[in-house]
């Protein structure tokens, strides 16, 4: 066996191995036996047919086939070996120069190369802006307009007011030929917004409701309206419109009081107070995180712009296909068909593949890769007591979704508690790289905890850990099932907002996660 | 009619058997024909294949029956026939038996 090695560019190593004559016929002679086990030749039992029998018998060509079978099956490890190539995928064979004696051609992928640069000396500044209790009002409002009671006004319409009336509408001063009817006779409702709070996206124009302040029922009120040159819908940009507006009735929203009766009603709360207490608890906590996550994404950023990343092709083919199952499991949930998806939006597979799914697929890959050095390169490693949280957390989820027998029986059980303690350790290392990068990024202090030969060990303890609690969990199934639905009495209030799973599955990709969605949308 | 040396050797038997005995004990079998002899059958041997013969035992397969795989109600039945079992001298081979040709 001779092997020449040519390491390129793209960190794919080429090998060309070259086998002498010797070393083949061994292989084919193993073949042929092999060859004869699974047919039947006249006169001979299985496997007990000679070797030129057989090969009389199903010709030379067949013979090398399965030969080259058996070769790469037990070679390839022994060529990677000598070769001294840890490849990150699997090798492809890209030629067969000549047949016998072989001469074959591979592609193997390689590790990724990643050059992280100068990552410790980034700064950003930390600024959590404060939060403002106003938000906790603006949500208890919120909730008392969603839980009103709509009663007829006995007076002209005010702030807060609901207005039913029938909007007809045509545009002013066209050229000839043109439609100039918006809309006739709709009926519509609207809440008459407060000032300032009116929302850029009303119809037919900004700031519509509050033009019906005052109005009665019967009232017939007619408006109207410039549009600006910039406006969002290019059919109304510049255009004047006048709007007839016949009210037909004025009615007011009854907002429940905010009492003790009322915040029973929006869960285990004994008195307002309470109520307020969690939400504007929740609320916080929210806030704190979602900068958290901004601030670390913004860091993780300027990294990945500072370094050098160099995988093989291979794997950005293994994300795309990643990114394609998402989006395709992603429109199975809408009821959708990804032809269907494709012919709505008149694109090509292959042009929907380039445009769209490669940029993603990259950035998502290039920011795990990213990820992974950083633990590397920090010497991270598995902080237990939160990984026990997170598992608790995750079964939680998991039982909250209703999904947890299905996804049992589905998965099998050992395959089921790998995924959950997959799932763990994904979160527990993304929060503690977050930690990380935080410290980092304000310059703080970082605890230097890890010895050299630590962080050699580091990846296999990490798998041995791991399988060690997903036996673990296996065995304490059971119980921490009925942990998860212990769990739910204490944390009812909390989970009402919580992401569902499969969105959280991965908290820093959650930025490319986002690209998808854009991408259904 | 004198029957040819191609007559009397109607075609090799190639078995696991056959095969043994060819590789290990210098013996080729063939099927013959069915009025051939010992002495026919080791003239048209030793014409045919240009070899030495040194002995040669004959024995008739008798014909037997069975019923088909397809239809078990229905007989199926090969015929009787002669198979010669031709020993060679020392040194003499067949090559047809070994896959060369």
């Amino acid at each position: 066996m001779k092997i020449e090695k040519t390491i390129q560019e793209d960190r794919q190593a080429k090998l060309e191995v070259e086998y002498t004559q010797q070393e083949f016929e061994g292989y084919k002679r193993r073949a042929a036996k092999k060859i004869s086990k699974n047919s039947k030749i006249p006169g001979f039992r299985p496997g007990k047919a000679p070797y030129n029998i057989i090969l009389n018998h199903y010709g030379e060509g067949a013979i090398i086939q399965e030969a080259l079978d058996i070769l790469l099956d037990d070679d390839y490890a022994k060529m990677l070996d000598e070769a001294d190539i840890q490849p990150s995928g699997s090798g492809n064979l890209e030629t067969i120069e000549s047949y016998d004696p072989p001469k074959l051609v591979f592609m193997i992928p390689l590790e990724p190369e990643i050059d992280l640069g100068e990552y410790r000396e980034i700064r950003k500044d930390f600024e959590l802006e404060e939060f403002d209790t106003k938000q906790v009002d603006a949500f208890i409002d919120k909730m008392r307009r969603n839980a009103a009671t709509i009663v007829p006004a006995d007076h002209p319409a005010g702030e807060g007011d609901l207005v039913y009336f029938n909007l007809s509408g045509e545009f002013l001063n066209l050229e000839e030929g043109e439609d100039t009817t918006i809309t006739d006779k709709t009926p519509q409702q609207v809440v008459i917004a407060e000032e300032g709070e009116a929302s850029e996206h009303e119809w037919p124009y900004p700031g519509f409701s509050r033009e019906l302040i005052g109005v009665e029922a019967g009232e017939t009120k007619e408006l109207q309206h410039q549009y600006p040159e910039d406006y969002v819908d290019e059919e109304f940009q510049g255009k004047t419109a006048v709007f007839t507006v016949e009210v037909q009735s004025v009615k007011e929203l009854e907002l429940p009081e905010l009492d003790e009766e009322f915040v029973q009603t929006l869960g285990e709360y004994e008195t307002p107070e309470d109520f307020r207490k969690s939400v504007e608890e929740r609320m916080r906590a929210d806030h704190e995180e979602s900068y958290n996550q901004d601030y670390v994404n913004t860091i993780l950023d300027e990294i990945t712009e500072n370094a050098s990343i160099n995988y093989p092709p291979q794997m950005l083919e293994h994300e795309e296909e990643h990114v394609l199952e998402d989006i395709k499991s992603r429109l199975e949930e809408q009821k959708m068909d990804y032809e269907t998806y494709l012919r709505l939006r008149s694109i090509e597979e292959d042009a929907f593949i380039e445009q769209e799914i490669r940029p993603a697929a990259k950035q998502r890959l290039e920011r795990s890769l990213i990820v992974d050095k950083l633990i590397e390169a920090e010497g991270l490693k598995l902080d237990e007591e939160m990984f026990n949280n997170h598992i608790n957390k995750v079964m939680t989820e998991i039982y909250y979704s209703g999904n947890l027998e299905d996804m049992q029986k589905q998965m099998g059980k050992e395959e089921f508690s790998r995924a959950i303690s997959m799932e763990g350790f994904n979160r527990t290392m993304n929060t503690q790289i977050q930690e990380r990068l935080k410290l980092i990024g304000t310059g703080q202090p970082i605890p230097e905890e890890s010895d050299d030969d630590a962080e050699d060990t580091q990846e296999s303890e990490t798998v041995e850990e791991l399988t060690e609690i997903s036996e673990d969990i296996e065995d304490a199934q059971e119980d921490s099932v009925s942990e998860a639905s212990d769990a739910i009495v204490d944390e009812e209030s909390e989970v009402t907002e919580e992401t569902p799973l499969s969105e959280e599955m991965n908290e820093v990709e959650e930025e490319s996660s986002e690209e998808d969605e854009k991408i259904i949308n | 009619m004198k029957k040819s040396v191609f007559d009397i050797i109607r075609r090799p038997i190639v078995t696991e058997k056959s095969n043994y005995q060819s590789s290990y004990l210098n013996q080729y079998v063939f099927e013959v024909d069915l009025d051939a002899t010992k002495t026919s059958v080791k003239d048209a041997i030793e014409t045919i294949f240009d070899v030495k013969v040194e002995r040669v035992n004959v024995m008739i397969v008798p014909a037997k029956q069975s019923r088909s795989m397809r239809n078990r109600r229905m007989r199926t039945r090969s015929s009787a026939y002669k198979k010669a079992i031709v020993t060679l001298a020392e040194g003499e081979r067949i090559p047809i038996f070994e896959g060369v040709e």
